[in-house]
């Protein structure tokens, strides 16, 4: 881009990704608000819309205006279950973690 | 608020059992009403399920019940076209310990009669079949190539949509909080919206049963106890059985442990505490995960790579015996017990619903009298002879 040339707005996407950890486009979760899904855990089954790394942490509030966007009140909508942001750990280490605290408690009864 | 609408079936619980029952009432023409207190299909304990189905088991009625299952399941994307996450790729129990592998093949004549397919496979073919597997001691195993995982998430949607076709009425966030009676029959349900009417009342309950106790005034022994699972971030995929230890883990928490790989490539595990968690808490424990993974390291080395994305908690409705009660109830009339599932219901519950709406429409089971005597609610849940294969 050369310098002086002003920012073009970039064009909205049509079906943006809503949930970008399981790639699920915002047409996935309309079609699935319109079938009369209104509990969110039943949603993320249905589509994934949460159930990738982050725990939902992105969608939960998209999908929740998409909702509004689909003229259903909030009240008729059940939340999913609130889970923390998550680090993924390997498995090896919790394994390795528990031989490690072994073997101090081993040194320590030395 | 609905009073007194009139229902051929009431079912009370929209989950493993609760969901597939009403399905195969409304396919065949009943006028069903299911109700849950949670807010849609297969939102309680159901939903925790790790996935496994098979009919690998030592009691004739569990057999013949999930054999059943695994015809439904295993056919359901063609007949429905809806995709409910079946993945073939049966059960394999890798064996390392001589008295296991004698109470496994002891079993085999006996769950071949009931129509299981089940062989017993040497460590070669075992390493085949769990590629990574570790060989030290390795003795061979059982493998059921039949069996198979389903989405535990996705199922329930398959069976409400269908059943809704057929006429079905769901009604969620809607509590039972009483039955209607006239002397020992039962004639419908109160919950906290309304009143319904019923020629049957089905109580598929889970983990909520034995509080029903009260409520109809028989005993339910139903207690529930927590398990925990837990599933990592996909990897390419390698196995294609779901896998259980039988051994009793050296870190003395662990009375067995199992995983699978899902369809979507996550592996996904849960073990059974030697020590059972009584009650309802679904809170996790910090213990779970360090000890867990010494078991499945253990198993298969590599697994040391896979990533934990997350892990839940779910209840085992526990009958005494650790057998399903699947029963008209003895002394009230219009009430069919489906109950204590003991932690199988996703496996258990489409052949369930199928032998349940015969007992409703053509007032007998589909599964053969043996298996029927498995699950009276009149045996004994106190004698001795402990389920071989739990």
């Amino acid at each position: 881009m050369s310098e002086g040339e002003p920012l073009e707005p970039e064009a909205v996407e049509e079906d943006p990704y809503i949930c970008r950890c399981e790639r699920v486009k915002k047409s996935e979760i309309v079609d699935a608000i319109r079938s009369g899904v209104r509990d969110m855990n039943q949603l993320k089954a249905m589509v994934r819309a949460g159930l990738g790394g982050c725990n939902g942490k992105t969608c939960t509030d998209l999908i929740l205006r998409i909702y509004k966007e689909e003229g259903i009140p909030l009240s008729e909508v059940t939340l999913p279950t609130h889970r923390p942001l998550v680090a993924e750990v390997h498995l090896g280490d919790f394994a390795t973690q528990k031989e490690e605290d072994d073997e101090e408690n081993q040194n320590a009864d030395q | 608020m609905p009073t007194n609408k009139t229902y051929d079936v009431i079912v009370v619980g929209c989950g493993s059992v609760g969901n597939p029952t009403a399905y195969h009432l409304a396919e065949a023409g009943k006028k069903v009403l299911v109700l849950d207190r949670r807010p849609a299909a297969g939102q309680g304990d159901n939903k925790a399920a790790i996935g496994g189905v098979r009919a690998t088991h030592s009691d004739p009625g569990k057999i013949s019940a999930c054999l059943e299952s695994l015809n439904i399941i295993a056919n359901w994307e063609e007949k429905h076209g809806f995709d409910v996450g079946w993945k073939p790729g049966g059960y394999c129990f890798p064996v390392y310990d001589e008295t296991i592998e004698k109470s496994l093949k002891d079993l085999i004549p006996y769950q071949k009669k009931y129509g299981l397919d089940i062989k017993w496979v040497g460590p070669e073919e075992i390493k085949e079949i769990i590629p990574g597997v570790n060989p030290v001691g390795l003795r061979g195993g059982t493998y059921s190539p039949g069996d198979g995982q389903v989405s535990s998430i996705l199922l329930p949607v398959a069976f409400q949509r269908e059943a809704m076709k057929n006429g079905a009425e769901y009604r969620f966030n809607e509590k039972v909080i009483g039955y209607l009676r006239e002397g020992d029959k039962i004639t419908g349900v109160k919950t906290d919206k309304g009143s319904y009417s019923s020629e049957w009342v089905v109580l598929a309950a889970g983990a909520d049963a034995a509080a029903h106790s009260e409520l109809l005034g028989i005993d339910i022994p139903v207690t529930p106890d927590s398990h925990e699972a837990g599933i990592t971030a996909p990897i390419k995929h390698f196995l294609a059985p779901l896998v259980v230890d039988l051994r009793p883990g050296p870190e003395g928490k662990t009375a067995n442990f199992y995983f699978g790989q899902n369809r979507e490539g996550q592996i996904i595990f849960c073990y059974t505490p030697k020590d059972l968690f009584i009650g309802t808490n679904r809170e996790s424990i910090s213990e779970f995960l360090p000890v867990l993974a010494g078991r499945m390291v253990t198993l298969i080395p590599s697994f040391k790579n896979l990533l934990i994305r997350r892990i839940w908690r779910g209840c085992y409705p526990m009958t005494p015996d650790g057998i399903p009660i699947i029963d008209y109830a003895t002394g009230l009339e219009g009430l069919v017990l489906a109950v204590g599932m003991c932690g199988q219901g996703l496996m258990l519950g489409p052949g369930v619903g199928k032998n349940i709406a015969s007992m409703i429409i053509d007032g007998k089971h589909l599964i053969p009298d043996e298996a029927q005597d498995c699950f009276r609610y009149d045996r004994d849940f106190y004698k001795k002879d402990k389920e071989a294969l739990k």
